[in-house]
């Protein structure tokens, strides 16, 4: 008898042999609620007769989304987390330590074979370190806060394999977005992707970026097998790198995925490189590459908000802030920043950004009279030196 | 058995959670009865006007696609829609109706027009006719204990009379 990733998992944490398609009562290593998610959860959890945690230590609230507070009504929701945290002994990741989806992984809460809910559909990115990850509304949330457990239906499995390596100019979120288009809105309907790099020799950065994008395929959860591993004989999908060329995604769906010369020459008024799609390490690496001896261009703007407060200070000592304060972006806090409208950064009327981002539906950055288009930070880079989408290759040399 | 006799509100396919209310809706307005007047604001073409009370949205493929906020569950709630039949739905949206004692029912066949009237029994075989045409709808069924939870009226209800099941496979 063969299993999958998520039944071993599955299996294990509900104590009992469970295959794709049963429904069980499985116990939870790790969940985590974030400030766009507090309120609602928290109501919930005062709704229940037990209201405190099952296991604090297994209990992360993180305030990521709107950081730091805008107004009092927020100020008001991170105070409710702190004192949750502080009379529980729950786990509190303060704000400016990170997006929820880097800066638990950095703090080395999340294990290979756990099984990880978070009340935010990017869950899915912790697939990247062997995690059974997945996204969960905030009663799930509640509930496995409270009991330790979730209930749910062992997902099947889709089998992703890749082969070669990317080319020059391409990254990991090239390859999520080209994903995107080969797997559309349901090509992953509850599944679990088990992703297989082969020798690919993709960073686990370039997989995070492949693991959260899982959630626009409706994905359950993603995961990295071990490199090494023989994938299965016959693959569900497969991707040679080789062919991976820039990608853009144009407004306003994800999905809507060409490569990136498609779409040159659209001027772009607002840039930015972040979130838990595209702020890790690498990426402000990406941003400086493109821009090192380089400025934005007058009339385009650049944001940059690092993923975590640990890639800040890396970039830092790099050189890398230095080098893109000196190209004219505007340094964030490590947040969520701009990517769902819910803090500065909200593009004008009629205006078009490019983003790192990993949605671009109609009014997703605060504004539905914008349009967005996504790209990895090496594009959102040279587009914001160019003042216009470019293939970065051409940048790149 | 939970009974909903309503007006079929037909919507297209892949109406993600930002249509059914807006990410900078959603953050401005923590009223839910001022919240619920922005459902299906940014969706293009909703024909028959705004959501009424006991409405049944009668979806196509992959409603509730995008993120995993209840927020978009809890405002459908709000609006006091009756119930959701899609083609398909996103797995975390399902998961959220169900906790939050919504019914949602997948169907398979069958035709519906906007305005026509419905009526749904729901239990694991679903049982869902077209009144106003006289035919039935074909439905998947519905897992027991998804049935469970929705019949007590979503899972804080249930957790608080049944409690959490203990570890283990459920029926």
């Amino acid at each position: 008898m063969t299993y999958t990733f998520a039944e071993e998992v599955l299996s294990a944490r509900a104590g009992a042999e469970a295959k794709a398609g049963d429904y069980v009562s499985a116990e939870v290593d790790l969940v985590y609620i974030t400030d766009a998610s507090a309120t609602s959860v928290l109501d919930r959890i005062e709704e229940l007769k037990d209201t405190s945690p099952a296991d604090p230590d297994r209990v992360a609230l993180v305030i990521d989304h709107y950081v730091p507070a805008p107004t009092a009504e927020v100020a008001r929701i991170h105070g409710r987390m702190r004192r949750f945290a502080g009379e529980t002994g729950a786990v509190l990741i303060e704000q400016g330590e990170g997006i929820c989806h880097t800066v638990l992984g950095e703090m080395g809460l999340v294990e290979p074979g756990d099984l990880i809910i978070g009340a935010d559909s990017h869950t899915v990115t912790y697939g990247a370190y062997g995690a059974l990850a997945a996204g969960v509304g905030s009663t799930d949330a509640a509930v496995a806060v409270t009991t330790g457990r979730l209930w749910l239906e062992v997902p099947r499995t889709v089998n992703l394999v890749f082969e070669g390596c990317l080319p020059q100019g391409s990254t990991g979120r090239d390859l999520a977005l080209l994903l995107n288009r080969t797997m559309g809105i349901s090509g992953a309907a509850y599944s679990c992707v088990e992703i297989w790099p082969g020798s690919s020799g993709l960073s686990r950065d370039d997989l995070s970026a492949v693991c959260n994008t899982s959630a626009e395929w409706g994905a359950k959860a993603a995961v990295v097998s071990e490199p090494k591993a023989s994938p299965p004989v016959e693959a569900d999908v497969s991707v040679n790198l080789r062919d991976v060329v820039p990608q853009v995604a144009l407004p306003h769906s994800p999905h809507k995925v060409r490569p990136a010369a498609e779409a040159a020459g659209t001027q772009v008024d607002l840039c930015f490189v972040g979130t838990c799609a595209g702020g890790s390490l690498s990426d402000l690496r990406q941003a400086a590459r493109v821009l090192k001896g380089s400025r934005v261009r007058p009339g385009t703007r650049l944001l940059v908000a690092p993923g975590s407060r640990r890639i800040y200070s890396a970039a830092s000592s790099e050189g890398l802030i230095d080098i893109l304060v000196g190209a004219g972006a505007v340094i964030l806090p490590p947040c969520c920043g701009p990517c769902c409208g819910a803090l500065n950064g909200v593009p004008d009327d009629g205006e078009t950004v490019i983003s790192t981002g990993n949605r671009n539906y109609q009014g997703r950055m605060g504004n539905g009279e914008s349009d967005i288009y996504l790209g990895s930070a090496l594009t959102v880079a040279a587009s914001a030196a160019a003042g216009k989408i470019i293939d970065p290759r051409e940048v790149l040399g | 058995m939970l009974t909903f006799t309503g007006r079929a509100r037909v919507l297209p396919d892949a109406v993600n959670t930002d249509y059914i209310i807006s990410s900078s809706r959603k953050r401005q307005i923590r009223d839910m009865d001022r919240l619920k007047q922005y459902v299906f604001e940014d969706l293009p073409g909703l024909p028959g006007g705004s959501i009424e009370p006991g409405d049944i949205l009668v979806a196509g493929y992959d409603f509730g696609c995008g993120s995993a906020m209840e927020i978009a569950v809890d405002v459908l709630v709000a609006s006091e829609v009756g119930c959701i039949l899609a083609r398909s739905s996103a797995r975390t949206f399902y998961r959220n109706a169900t906790n939050a004692g919504l019914a949602l029912i997948i169907w398979e066949g069958g035709c519906v027009a906007e305005g026509d009237k419905l009526t749904v029994k729901y239990a694991q075989e679903p049982v869902v006719r077209n009144e106003s045409k006289n035919a039935a709808l074909q439905c998947s069924k519905v897992p027991g204990f998804i049935t469970l939870v929705v019949q007590a009226g979503g899972l804080i209800h249930y957790v608080n009379s049944c409690g959490m099941p203990p570890r283990g496979c459920l029926q």
